[in-house]
């Protein structure tokens, strides 16, 4: 059966289908050192034959809670549940003894677990792996289980499948991994799959590719899956029906589109404001959703949402709201559908509207390069890593690029490419193999004390994992103040003074100085570490992907807070990310990069209206866009493979490899930089 | 995998040459020259002037030693006239190994045994009596546990031998004395290895594969949480090892540990050197057999890991 | 009916819009890490009574030699082997010595040597581990491949050759333990450092342009003081056992001084005559292994800061 997303048609029959999984009213709970916490609520949903249903909420919402607690895979204590019914097959999966469970486990729901690096066992063959859930299975022969396991290795897409069959996980990469992991959980051919969050931990492209492997296997076995995850993206991309959680409740629940285009609770409403779009205009600022989820300890007797709402009434803050139905499979639970509440038109998002614009436009956009100098100038920078033996890893294989005063260059690229190391090289974190960076014309690995001393005054960074980026055993105020010490930028007179105006700038206060970073969530330490780059009077800041470990509704409060630093203070930054959209928000110039090269470089939008390198090309088809319609019909271009290992690499194009165009001359031949349009630049024999 | 030996073997020849030279210009710096002193009768004196070579220049002298440790000579006493340290060491070191090794046996098992149940049963009663076993045997020193068992279970209750060494009924309590105090580090190392295990995203899996309780510790679990406890079986080897010196002194077993310490106490310092680098050289090598044995459990290892700076 | 009594009303739907002031304030109240480390240590049970205790046994090892009625090496010929009474609280030994004030003169040796062959060892280990953590490079591969030769050598077995060599003593004794005790501390500082030097706050700092001493001082070594403390108290009871050891085989201390081995040297001779003069140092030498272990244990709970990370 093929399912048409969207269509009327896919609707009904959905509907209409037979329900494979029903969950009542659960509620399950943790017992912890600090209390009790509830971390699911009352949550009663269905899943019916061959959909794809989607789980979203942001982390602590209890959508891997409830996902896991279908197996009963939370352990247990701390866990328990306290009410509810699980009924699958006839049956309710709650009542039954351990053994009979293990019987659905694995044999009728598969389950599929986030990062596939730890969720295999190490010391095992990955065949055997798969073979285990036959383990049970009395009546299936040694070989018939080899011959189930090698037909699904090939059906998921793993090639050399007998080698592969006695290879250990850490032979694997990490999309290859996912893959076994799926076909473990397909081998049985059960009803069910439930994904926790399967492609947070892979890069853009290889998600893409596991994405397209679901939607197809979908299609083929008529298997339904519960898909986990924050990502508004893959829901777009691959759900039928959508649950919105927070603050361990159902909010909304509805068929893909109705949640997108007839959005009726306000918290999906301000998810979808607060995300970064492809097509947002990037003079308009993000709504973040300010804030923080409610304290689980001690849920709110109403609505968990009422505290951040902007629609909050009275009645929100003491009563739980009920759940109205809108159209059959429209639900939402807010108090606006009560009959004596208010009409109100929540703020929508502005529908991607698709290459709008001519070329020509993008490229007349005033570029900086004629008003300005250079602020930094990056000339063919290497960094090489010995590993061992005599390989050599080239992070960063002959780099070059110049960022002006007051600009935003965002360099992007998907994980292992050399951003971060490019990014620390020009921190003087680390030394260049080769080449030389120019600081305002001075070379920065050879200053003398005192320009050294102003080189660590103007050129600061923010680092992306919010949790390691301050010191444990520091206080705030000290955390802010020592580089203001250093530099002599106060004295301990004024200093409590100007770091006050610094976390007021970052939206904290007085009250947070004396506290240690332990007590502060992901955002406010994010924002700690903003204000420590800010203390010693900066001009250039690289962000090493800044946002990347946050929320969604806490990512727009950071980038919102970038983009009025850079324009209060005339900030520079070079902005490094693996995210395309946030990249594109707010950069004005963007560089692509990949294995240790840069392959393309473009003012933005000339970047997403006219990409020229075929790698440019697959990334932006790859990114999931938070847009059911746009991702129907948007080109999408077959990705192959996956990033080679960077260790020894080849003569010719890096990308080779995996590219649609290559020829004979890519694979002998490094393609060398070449302008193709005013200030674009691509690295690629096969364009311009 | 054949590199990763290779590796090995040489980082063990390194080391064993590493001690050799340095028990050698030990035996140069040692207050008074007793090899040479006028107190050794005059055959004991030759014999280290033979073994030593003590009028040839330093280098020379050198080779020669080493020379002769590769053909296996340990040298003379010196207390036992014209008793060779080899003769010694062929006499005692079989009663040394076979208690080691049921020492040994008898620690791995139950500590094996003993932190896998405790680890099991995390947080009730019998983890608890499983923990205060472990950490009441880590505060006894195994001289301490040796004339314990021999006074209640040999003097007091008589239903053990006392010492000596002819016959199984012999060996229990020496060999559990020994064995104690590794024993309870081993059940330690298990129990904690076996809680971080039990985190493990991996077992999550191998629980939504279905599995029963029984295969996911004993395919999934213990294989994973034991590659700590062969970490330590180079040091646990050598505790128990060590542990024999006063193990046999304690059961009056004629076995090396014995020999060792009164070779302290006579001031034999010829048979000290000789048996400190055969013992030296044992631990060397048992060493080398447990990280080829790690290499060969866990596919990990065998694969050389990057290095982060240049 | 909500679950506070109030009546669902129509004046209650009126949009008030959020209310977020309120969440970015704190109730907790602000606390250091070292005293949240003492908060939980004083809560586990086992590893307080520990400290207790290591407390009393150190007081009694200082004081309790000097308010005796007789010296250590007093012989009471009328004495001898005597059982614990009123007049020797402990009884005597074989030579009608009493047996209170040599376990407390043995206390001062043995604890003394204990604690500062672990602190020597940790000190030598800590630099050495830290330096080679930190600066990396070539320094960095020469101590490591100079711990790995040493590693592979057991430590007991080279102590027992520097004793032999350097002759019986305290100070040789503490000396000959910390020739190759400084390794296991060096390499898990080292690990430590590692570590450490590539978190992203030592990285900003380094951005910030804090110089590598200030670096070091400020930011490695206050979180590294955790683990140096609980690896400091678990090798406290292996430098008291290995000196015990070395006393019993013969090579450490020597009689007429004693140390809690030393006692149970002399005591196991007796083992049949008098059980009592093995039984009483046994005691206290085991007494105080196993709290300093549960001590231990307990500090590594209290500062452990996986455990914290998962809290916050």
């Amino acid at each position: 059966m093929l399912w048409t997303r969207g269509s009327e048609a896919a609707k009904d029959k959905l509907i209409m289908s037979e329900k494979v999984l029903e969950v009542k009213n659960l509620t399950y709970s943790f017992n912890t050192y600090g209390g009790t916490v509830k971390a699911v609520r009352d949550v009663s949903f269905s899943v019916n034959r061959g959909e794809i249903l989607g789980i979203v909420g942001e982390s602590g919402c209890g959508k891997s809670v409830t996902a896991q607690s279908i197996l009963r895979l939370n352990p247990e204590p701390p866990g328990f549940s306290s009410g509810g019914e699980i009924i699958f097959n006839g049956h309710d999966l709650m009542k039954l003894s351990i053994k009979e469970l293990r019987r659905v486990r694995g044999q009728e729901i598969g389950f599929i677990f986030q990062d596939p690096m730890t969720s295999l066992n190490p010391t095992m063959k990955v065949g055997d792996q798969i073979a285990e859930v036959f383990h049970s299975r009395r009546d299936l022969k040694r070989h018939e289980i080899r011959e189930k396991v090698i037909e699904m290795m090939k059906h998921v897409g793993i090639s050399d499948v007998e080698k592969r069959y006695n290879q250990y996980p850490h032979e694997l990469s990490g999309g290859m991994k996912q893959r076994i992991m799926i076909a473990m959980a397909l081998v049985s051919r059960p009803s069910l799959i439930i994904c926790d969050e399967p492609t947070t931990s892979l890069d853009v492209t290889i998600e893409a590719q596991i994405l397209d492997l679901l939607l197809e296997l979908r299609n083929e076995l008529d298997t339904a899956i519960i898909m986990i995850t924050h990502d508004l993206g893959v829901i777009a991309k691959i759900c039928d029906r959508v649950l919105v959680m927070y603050g361990g409740k159902i909010v909304e629940e509805g068929m893909v589109d109705e949640i997108f285009y007839e959005t009726a609770h306000p918290y999906t409403n301000g998810l979808l404001n607060s995300i970064a779009r492809l097509d947002m205009d990037k003079n308009s600022v993000l709504t973040p959703i300010e804030g923080t989820p409610p304290d689980l300890f001690s849920p709110p007797a109403g609505c968990p949402f009422a505290a951040r709402c902007e629609y909050c009434m009275d009645v929100c803050n003491f009563f739980p709201p009920k759940t109205y139905s809108l159209v059959d499979s429209h639900m939402v639970s807010c108090h606006l559908k009560h009959e004596y509440a208010p009409e109100v038109e929540l703020k929508k998002p502005r529908r991607h509207n698709a290459e709008a614009g001519s070329k020509q436009a993008y490229y007349s956009e005033p570029v900086r390069e004629h008003k300005e100098q250079a602020l930094i100038t990056v000339e063919g920078i290497k960094r090489y890593f010995k590993v061992s033996g005599r390989a050599v890893l080239k992070a960063v294989d002959g780099v070059s690029l110049k960022v002006y005063k007051g600009e935003t260059l965002g360099l992007v690229g998907e994980s292992g490419c050399g951003k971060s190391t490019l990014g620390r090289t020009i921190t003087r974190l680390l030394n260049p193999t080769e080449g030389r960076i120019l600081y305002k014309d001075k070379e920065i690995h050879s200053l003398s004390g005192e320009e050294e001393n102003i080189f660590h005054q103007k050129v600061q960074m923010i680092f992306q994992n919010p949790y390691s980026s301050l010191n444990p055993r520091m206080t705030v105020k000290e955390i802010v103040g020592e580089g203001m010490l250093l530099h002599g930028l106060a004295t301990d007179a004024i200093q409590d003074d100007k770091i006050e105006e610094l976390l007021n700038r970052v939206g904290l206060g007085k009250e947070h100085m004396s506290r240690f970073s332990h007590e502060f969530s992901g955002g406010q330490r994010q924002r700690i570490g903003i204000a420590r780059a800010l203390s010693v009077n900066p001009e250039f800041i690289v962000c090493d992907e800044p946002v990347s470990a946050l929320d969604v509704s806490i990512q727009a409060q950071v980038i919102n807070m970038l983009k009025k630093l850079q324009e209060d203070m005339g900030l520079t930054y070079l902005f490094i990310a693996h995210d395309l959209s946030v990249v594109r928000y707010i950069s004005d110039r963007i560089a692509v990069m990949y294995m240790g090269h840069i392959v393309e470089e473009a003012p933005t939008e000339a970047l997403f209206i006219d990409p020229q390198h075929p790698y440019t090309k697959l990334l932006l088809s790859a990114i999931p866009v938070a847009d059911p319609e746009v991702t129907r019909n948007k080109k999408r271009i077959e990705i192959r493979g996956e990033v080679p290992s960077p260790i020894n690499p080849g003569p010719g194009c890096l990308f080779a490899d995996r590219c649609p165009l290559a020829t004979d001359r890519c694979f002998k031949e490094r393609p060398e930089q070449k302008m193709v349009e005013n200030h674009h630049y691509v690295a690629c024999f096969q364009v311009g | 995998m054949l590199k990763y030996v290779l590796k090995r073997v040489l980082a063990a020849l390194i080391t064993l040459f590493v001690l050799v030279s340095v028990v050698f210009f030990m035996v140069r710096v040692m207050p008074g020259e007793p090899f040479t002193s006028a107190k050794l009768t005059p055959a004991v004196a030759a014999n280290m002037e033979k073994y030593y070579g003590f009028d040839k220049p330093l280098p020379v002298q050198y080779v020669q030693y080493i020379g002769k440790l590769l053909q296996g000579d340990f040298g003379y006493s010196m207390k036992y006239t014209n008793r060779t340290v080899n003769d010694i060491i062929g006499e005692t070191f079989p009663f040394s190994a076979d208690l080691g090794i049921r020492a040994l046996v008898i620690a791995i098992s139950f500590g094996l045994v003993l932190g896998i149940i405790s680890a099991l049963n995390r947080g009730n009663k019998i983890d608890f009596i499983c923990v205060i076993i472990a950490i009441i045997g880590t505060s006894v020193p195994d001289f301490i546990m040796g004339a314990f068992l021999q006074y209640f279970f040999g003097i007091k209750w008589g239903l053990l031998p006392i010492a000596q060494y002819k016959g199984f009924e012999y060996t229990i309590l020496p060999s559990v004395a020994l064995a104690f105090f590794t024993l309870a580090s081993v059940s330690r190392i298990m129990r904690s290895s076996m809680l971080e295990v039990v985190g493990q995203d991996y077992i999550k899996t191998a629980k939504a594969k279905g599995l029963s309780d029984l295969r996911i510790v004993g395919r999934h679990q213990i294989r994973n949480a034991i590659m700590p406890v062969i970490t330590m079986l180079g040091p646990t080897v050598a505790a128990v090892l060590t542990g024999t010196f006063v193990i046999e002194s304690i059961y009056a077993i004629p076995g090396m540990g014995k020999y060792y310490v009164e070779s302290v106490s006579t001031n034999d310092y010829s048979m000290i050197l000789g048996m400190t680098v055969f013992y030296g050289a044992f631990l060397i090598i048992c060493n080398l057999i447990v990280d080829i044995l790690y290499g060969i459990v866990d596919p990990r290892v065998r694969i050389a890991t990057p290095v982060e700076d240049s | 009916m909500g679950e506070n009594g109030k009546e669902m009303t129509r004046d209650m739907f009126v949009i008030r819009g959020k209310n977020v002031n309120k969440m970015e304030t704190m109730s907790r109240p602000n606390i250091s890490f070292w005293q949240d480390a003492w908060r939980r240590l004083k809560k586990n049970k086992s590893a307080f009574t520990g400290l207790v205790i290591v407390v009393i046994y150190s007081l009694l090892a200082v004081f309790a030699p000097m308010f005796s009625r007789y010296g250590f090496s007093d012989m009471d010929p009328n004495s001898m082997n005597a059982l614990p009474s009123l007049v020797h609280w402990l009884g005597c030994d074989s030579t009608g010595r009493d047996l209170w004030v040599r376990i407390w003169m043995g206390a001062r040796v043995s604890l003394t040597i204990g604690l500062s062959a672990a602190t020597i060892n940790m000190c030598i280990g800590a630099v050495i581990g830290g330096l080679s953590g930190y600066y990396g490079g070539k320094l960095d591969m020469v101590v490591m491949r100079i711990v790995d030769i040493l590693y592979g050598i057991p430590s007991l077995i080279v102590t027992i050759l520097v004793m032999v060599v350097i002759g019986r003593g305290i100070a040789t004794l503490i000396i000959a333990m910390c020739i190759v005790g400084w390794i296991g501390t060096c390499r898990f500082v080292r690990g430590e450092v590692y570590r450490l030097k590539n978190q992203d706050f030592v990285l900003a700092a380094k951005v910030l342009g804090v110089k590598n001493l200030s670096i070091i001082i400020r930011h490695i070594i206050p979180n590294i003081m955790g683990l140096l403390v609980t690896n400091l108290c678990m090798a406290i009871p292996g430098a008291i056992f290995q000196e015990a050891f070395l006393s019993y085989i013969g090579l450490g201390i020597t009689p007429p001084n004693c140390s809690w081995g030393i006692l149970a040297k002399e005591g196991i001779k007796m083992l049949r005559v008098a059980p009592h003069e093995v039984l009483i140092p046994a005691f206290f030498i085991c007494t105080t292994m196993l709290a300093l272990n549960l001590l231990g244990d307990g500090l590594r709970d209290a500062l452990d800061p996986r455990l914290r990370g998962s809290e916050g």
